[in-house]
């Protein structure tokens, strides 16, 4: 095995001329790996800007990427042949050893995936890309493409069948081949990247812990019920919007049921029901385009799949059909975020009726609607502020919304006037939306508002300086959210990692000698592949993005030398280690058990923050920036863990919150 | 308009459940919540005690923005209340510039049963009784008395 590695490394390093600077980039923390950690905090603001920019852009870049299916098929013949020029030995001794690690990358793989074809693709043949792809907008093109070729034209047994093979050559690794053909079966490429990565970041003990924690995440996963929403998506570039209709959410009441989904009909009218009752009644669309039995979701192991049941006119998952006509298809993964396609506009889409249905799925969000000690407090500060106000000289009735009548409560859209009342968006829309916009008369104290007013006009004196400093001394950050986001991410982790555990330990052993030359080897080939997928302008934004780049393609493929590089050149404190590893653990295990899940609340969560919106620890009423504080403090020794989760979470954006 | 109804049963509740003294509310028409009929019991000390008064609570459909109306359908001689059919009252708080959607109905019938302790001959509808209000105050209470013996028993 050592020689495979050795040997296809060089080559690959001097030959890519495009890549070069990349490659050289990621070539010293295979070496001495410290040059990457010290950068981090500045790599990382990149990479928030990069998410962000992916949020704005993927979608549409997927949509072209899309609309540019020639090119797929050949990218995707051209990924999977890549390694066969070198020549089919090489190409699959170098994989084999990576193969043995597959059930960890699989998480990576998973959590980082916006569009779950790309990120499995991806893990393959261009691993930095997948690693960046759900990160950065441009990236997404080339992986988004390759992987959709992949998926797309070519069949699963393609991916399986090369790991198995793989496999075999690996004398050490035949052990694991049962096991890993399995998980291998939906990507190749999470396996070689992710598995790597893994294997080679974390020592024993490091495995051990994170196993250790994902076993305890399990047992307080089954107190969330797995849930998905379904909410309109509306493709900017599409030429007419899609159907419209009202957001559905389904709670699972035991976390086994399939919901079904198909054309609405009145017979099967379920009975409106409050949002937050579980619930697995199908959902209906009310368009032509859609079967009666059209696709399934369902939830395995926190993780969310979806399933084309025979439809006609098909379901797309992130613009990739999942099957041709009338049969049905394999389960494919789906992504907190993902979009669902269902049907194709008929007769132009003229009509409501003909149009297709465009989906965007939330999974595993309930989190995000229960008590947090970040809403509770944020909540209780809102209602001191409206006890005080009565208190002033208002009526002093209650903190109920005036409006309804009814009380205001955390996690309801609330309205708060200049004079500090408050009331439910939804009641107050009418009178802030009324004819004397945007003058605003409160109906409760009558105070007139003028809601376009300049907001830095608004006078400050030291009195409500003062009291706002002393606002702020809360602590920004409580143990319970701390402790839910482990929770959670631990839960993630759970079913991965046990089997990857062994498998990784023997492949750390076996590969050992190794390590630290394949990262290198493998962001070679990484770069090589994509960079002919490239168009210009693309290029210019990789240049730009060039250091994010590396970055991040360094983490995703070699994450095993970048954990290497923190735990040598900086000290890093137990705690965090421990969550590093649970998080990447939780993303590999996510992949084969809920990469919705740990993608989710995981990594971020650790920080305080939800997966896809910054969250504001302070609360919304104080602006004086001490998040940026708080996270500088805690920050610096969690930055190095947001990198790798923003490696592997690629929709999550908090980064850019904590670090501004 | 789901919300304004829902605003409706939780003020009916309210009212019904608590009443302020010598009132009484029942929906006119149990599939509408938006007309209230009202009993409401002249106040004890005034010349119109004894006196069973029947009114209709209308809430406009987009309540509470809008002010309900609140009509006296027991004849009532009073300053601020039409002597008609109609028997539109006069109520400050039930001007459209001055009704506040954080205005409950409860106040709005205190309010009501107020303006028959206190008549406001100063912003009547009715100038004649009124006019006799402030100026012969005994023939006014003897005159309401008898109004009320007639129509409000």
């Amino acid at each position: 095995m050592s020689m495979y590695a050795n040997v296809p490394s060089q080559p690959w390093l001097s030959s890519p001329p495009t890549f070069s600077r990349r490659t050289t980039t990621t070539s010293p923390p295979l070496s001495p790996a410290s040059p990457t950690s010290p950068t981090r905090s500045g790599r990382l603001r990149g990479l928030s800007y990069l998410r962000t920019y992916t949020q704005q852009h993927l979608l549409s870049r997927e949509s072209n990427s899309h609309s540019s299916s020639n090119s797929r098929p050949n990218l995707g013949g051209r990924a999977t042949s890549y390694p066969s020029p070198s020549s089919s030995n090489r190409a699959s001794a170098p994989r084999s050893p990576l193969s043995p690690v597959i059930p960890p990358s699989p998480t990576q793989a998973t959590p980082n995936r916006t569009t779950s074809p790309t990120a499995q693709r991806s893990t393959t043949e261009l691993s930095p890309p997948d690693s960046i792809a759900p990160t950065s907008g441009w990236l997404p093109t080339v992986g988004g493409q390759s992987g959709v070729s992949r998926i797309g034209t070519e069949p699963q047994s393609t991916v399986a069948d090369a790991p198995s093979a793989l496999l075999s050559s690996n004398a050490t690794s035949s052990g694991i081949t049962p096991d890993l053909s399995a998980s291998m079966a939906r990507t190749r490429s999470e396996t070689a990247g992710g598995a790597t990565d893994i294997s080679r970041n974390e020592t024993q003990d490091d495995m051990s812990q994170s196993a250790n924690a994902a076993s305890n995440a399990n047992g307080n996963a089954t107190s969330q019920l797995p849930s998905i929403r379904f909410i309109q998506h509306q493709d900017p570039r599409a030429q007419r919007p899609s159907l419209a209709f009202s957001p559905m959410a389904r709670i699972l009441p035991t976390g086994k049921e399939t919901i079904k989904v198909g054309r609405y009909s009145e017979r099967e009218a379920q009975p409106v029901q409050p949002v937050n009752v579980p619930s697995a009644a199908p959902v209906g669309f009310k368009s032509k385009v859609v079967s009666r039995r059209h696709c399934e979701f369902w939830c395995a192991q926190g993780k969310w799949y979806i399933k084309d049941v025979k439809s006609s006119s098909g379901t797309f998952l992130n613009h990739i059909r999942l099957s041709s006509p009338n049969t049905e298809s394999r389960p494919f993964p789906i992504n907190d975020g993902d979009i669902v396609q269902l049907g194709i506009d008929f007769k132009g889409g003229e009509e409501m009726i003909f149009r297709c249905v465009k989906i965007r799925v939330e999974l595993n969000k309930g989190w995000q609607n229960g008590p947090t000690s970040f809403n509770v407090a944020s909540h209780k500060r809102l209602r001191e502020m409206m006890a005080n106000q009565s208190k002033a000289g208002g009526n002093g009735t209650s903190q109920d919304c005036s409006i309804c009548l009814g009380p205001i409560q955390p996690c309801q859209s609330l309205f708060v006037a200049p004079c500090s009342h408050t009331w439910h968006y939804k009641c107050i829309r009418t009178i802030i939306n009324g004819p004397h916009w945007p003058h605003f008369q409160c109906p409760n104290c009558r105070m007139v508002a003028d809601l376009e007013a300049d907001l830095d006009d608004v006078a400050m004196d030291g009195e409500w300086e003062d009291y706002k400093a002393s606002e702020t001394d809360e602590p920004v950050v409580p143990p319970a959210a701390v402790n839910r986001a482990e929770r959670q991410s631990s839960t993630v982790a759970t079913n991965g990692s046990e089997n990857t555990e062994s498998m990784l330990a023997a492949v750390l052993s076996a590969n050992s000698n190794h390590t630290t030359e394949q990262p290198a080897e493998q962001a070679d080939i990484d770069s090589e592949v994509p960079s002919d997928d490239y168009d210009a302008g693309i290029e210019e934004t990789a240049e730009e993005f060039e250091n994010l780049h590396i970055h991040g393609s360094a983490e995703s493929e070699s994450s095993t030398v970048l954990t290497s590089a923190h735990t040598t050149t900086r000290p890093v404190d137990i705690v965090r280690k421990q969550n590093s590893s649970a998080v990447s653990n939780g993303v590999g295990s996510g992949s084969i058990s809920g990469p919705g899940r740990s993608c989710t609340p995981s990594p971020v969560a650790i920080d305080g923050m939800g997966p896809m919106t910054p969250r504001n620890d302070i609360g919304p009423f104080v602006f004086d920036g001490t998040a940026g504080r708080i996270a500088a403090s805690t920050g610096t020794g969690h930055s190095a863990m947001n990198l790798d989760s923003a490696a592997s979470v690629p929709q999550a954006i908090p980064e850019s919150s904590i670090e501004t | 308009m789901a919300n304004s109804q829902r605003r409706i049963t939780k003020e009916l509740a309210e009212v019904t459940s608590d009443p302020p003294a010598g009132v009484t509310v029942s929906l006119a028409n149990e599939s509408n919540v938006h007309e209230w009929n009202i009993m409401m019991d002249g106040p004890p000390g005034t010349p119109y005690a004894g006196g069973k008064f029947k009114l209709l609570l209308v809430l406009p459909t987009d309540y509470p923005f809008k002010a309900p109306t609140l009509n006296f359908k027991t004849k009532i001689w009073h300053p601020n209340v039409t002597f008609d059919e109609k028997g539109s009252m006069c109520l400050g708080m039930l001007k459209g510039d001055v009704w506040k959607p954080s205005s409950k109905i409860m106040s709005i019938l205190t309010a009501a049963q107020q303006l028959l302790v206190e008549p406001n001959p100063d912003d009547a509808v009715e100038a004649s009784i009124a006019q006799k209000f402030k100026e012969d105050k005994a023939g006014f209470i003897k005159e309401a008395q008898e109004y009320t013996k007639k129509y409000a028993n």
